[in-house]
């Protein structure tokens, strides 16, 4: 049949399955836009504030959901406003499909109004980036662009269309949906002998990163630890895998982990990591991360291995083939000797309780309140450092953050596209210099009834910073300082949500509940105090042993 | 910094050159020379020399290999 270029671009989203698309309409994206009004396919267009708001619902639709998000904007500018979260979705390894419009083939090169080289561009920040300049090349640009995405390690891919090509006439033959290239094998030699130095092992560690969610292998990995008597740490992106209460379960490792998660893995003898990318964020120093073990390193890219930390032993291929196979050769057994020296480290390293109204009581609130399946979305910050260590997930890939290109603004975007992907309520954990960046997505909530609780933990100012500024800089604050001035809950109400402004547990808990049955978005500003630090930490570049705790603080905090 | 010699083996897609430079920019290699050769209408024949830390030939023909179009990087010469 005959298709013009923005009709090919629908039918083979269809194809993919794709139900809804986040976008921001504009001159070069016209003839598509026009198409999707039109909404022969049965996709659903969500219009976003902003162009940055889209990609990063996007990402959440993808975190969230079985599906891959996909993202439409137009050339230029618009391109650019999502070139942030195209380098976010990267950094995380997350699978989307950024459209793009482009100036007519006619114009390109000669610097025309909201010209860019969006393909250029954006290839640091993508698997792959096409420049369409054949019409009847797009049907199968646009399958690769869905294959490539969730082949091997997932990633965005971008596929720049000029208008003149979204008009243009061509035959389009229907097709199935892609699938993704399946990954090779692990040798069964190299698992046999990654088990023998793990049954060897008298203090064995597991550490998780965002493979384990991505390769839906997070069961197996519970499956190992029960088995063979090692404890498992995360990174940030693997923390959902596990619930925090689940006995072997440290919790978070890494600058703004847990002590104990960090002791833990100082001290083992044969660490093995799977799914993770050794971020500095979670190795600190890399001469002292693990200094004491052999290193067994597992995951889908073969040039993660060795880029950081060196392994003793590499396993590259299918993570749930690999897992499996190890499990049948791990030895059933527990190791009394190390798991009395992990209750010492947990002892020794106990975090102080406080009263009143502070982050870990008011997320381990939110928590007992919540159903296990809602997603919960944060920005960068405090508040993701608190909800990282304190919510604890019992499902996987539930937490949405920024893990690895750390992006203030990410949340409301993606807790949208997270609430879309499963049909129901959503969380945002947020703070105020973080929420202040992309609060405007709130009106792409109210518009389409988008059940999102936004959790503002405001502490007056940019925490993060701030505490590295109290730490490292002698207590000197420059431009850290946002004093409580805007009324989130005013603003909240402004845009057509539901707001409240709370500093209180008991108002708090109250209000959470209160709101849960919302059809549209709600805010919930909750004023904690200025002096709550993200500690103890381990500074940039540090190990255990140089944490920083509330005592080496200066009193200026 | 030490001089090093690669070989490509790639599909010849569009816009080739640019994903193998950016990606040896992006790991901090500069490139000093690069040689290309179409084998066949979809094969293509690289030859790049480059400047780098020596530490990271291994990592960097791994980086190179997992790009999309590369059937396989080689180190020639360093």
């Amino acid at each position: 049949m005959l298709l013009t270029g923005s009709e090919i671009v629908l039918e083979v989203l269809a194809e993919q399955q794709t139900t809804t698309v986040f976008g921001y309409p504009g001159g070069n994206v016209l003839s598509l836009y026009d198409k999707l009004r039109e909404n022969k396919k049965g996709i659903r267009h969500i219009l976003t504030a902003h162009e940055q708001g889209a990609v990063h619902a996007a990402d959440g639709y993808s975190r969230a959901g079985k599906g891959i998000g996909v993202v439409v904007a137009t050339s230029g500018p618009g391109a650019t406003n999502i070139v942030t979260g195209l380098a976010t979705a990267y950094a995380d390894s997350i699978p989307l499909v950024a459209i793009t419009g482009s100036v007519p083939t006619t114009s390109v090169g000669t610097d025309s109004f909201q010209e860019i080289d969006t393909a250029s561009l954006t290839l640091a920040v993508t698997k792959y980036s096409f420049f369409v300049k054949d019409i009847k090349k797009l049907a199968q640009t646009m399958r690769n662009a869905f294959r490539i995405a969730q082949s091997g390690r997932p990633g965005p891919v971008l596929v720049d269309i000029p208008h003149d090509i979204q008009k243009a006439v061509c035959s389009f033959e229907p097709a199935e949906k892609v699938k993704p290239e399946e990954a090779e094998q692990v040798e069964a030699e190299q698992i046999q002998q990654a088990a023998a130095l793990f049954n060897q092992a008298k203090r064995p560690m597991i550490y998780c990163g965002g493979g384990v969610i991505r390769s839906k292998t997070a069961h197996l990995v519970r499956k190992l630890v029960e088995k063979s008597g090692a404890y498992v740490a995360f990174s940030m992106m693997g923390i959902s895998a596990m619930e925090l209460e689940h006995s072997k379960n440290l919790g978070m490792a890494g600058m703004y982990g847990k002590m104990a998660a960090n002791q833990a893995i100082a001290k083992a003898d044969v660490l093995l990591a799977i799914g993770t990318r050794f971020s500095d964020r979670g190795t600190g120093n890399r001469e002292a991360f693990a200094r004491n073990a052999k290193i067994i390193h597992m995951d889908v890219d073969e040039a993660e291995l060795g880029k950081v930390i060196p392994a003793d032993i590499e396993l590259t291929g299918d993570m749930k083939g690999a897992l499996e196979a190890l499990i049948l050769l791990v030895e059933e057994k527990t190791i009394p000797q190390w798991e009395e020296e992990i209750k010492t480290i947990q002892t020794t390293f106990a975090e102080e309780e406080k009263e009143g109204f502070t982050p870990k009581r008011i997320l381990e609130a939110l928590r007992q309140m919540t159903e296990d399946t809602v997603p919960v979305s944060t920005d960068v910050g405090q508040h993701q450092m608190w909800t990282s260590k304190y919510y604890s997930f019992r499902t996987p890939g539930a937490h949405l953050t920024s893990g690895g290109f750390g992006t203030m603004g990410y949340g409301m975007g993606a807790a949208i596209g997270a609430s879309v992907a499963t049909k129901g309520q959503s969380l945002l954990v947020t703070g105020d210099g973080s929420f202040t960046m992309n609060m405007q997505e709130v009106t792409t909530a109210v518009r389409n009834q988008i059940p999102v609780t936004v959790l503002v933990l405001n502490n007056g100012g940019l925490g993060m910073i701030r505490q590295l500024q109290d730490c490292f800089c002698d207590g000197r604050r420059f431009s850290t300082e946002l004093q409580f001035t805007t009324d989130f809950a005013a603003l909240a109400r402004a845009m057509g949500a539901d707001g409240y402004q709370v500093s209180d547990m008991e108002t708090f808990e109250e209000v959470y509940k209160k709101t849960r049955a919302n059809q549209g978005p709600t805010v919930i500003d909750c004023r904690i105090a200025e002096k709550q630090h993200a500690l103890p930490m381990i500074p940039p570049n540090g190990a255990v042993e140089d944490r920083i705790e509330e005592k080496d603080i200066p009193t200026s905090c | 910094m030490e001089t090093i010699q690669i070989r490509l083996t790639a599909n010849n897609a569009e816009d080739l050159i640019m994903r193998i430079t950016a990606e040896l920019h992006k790991r901090g290699f500069s490139i000093k020379t690069l040689f290309f050769e179409s084998l066949t209408a979809d094969m293509a024949s690289i030859g790049v020399t480059v400047v780098g830390e020596s530490s990271k030939q291994a990592q960097i023909l791994r980086q190179l290999s997992r790009l999309y179009d590369i059937q396989s990087a080689d180190l020639i010469a360093c």
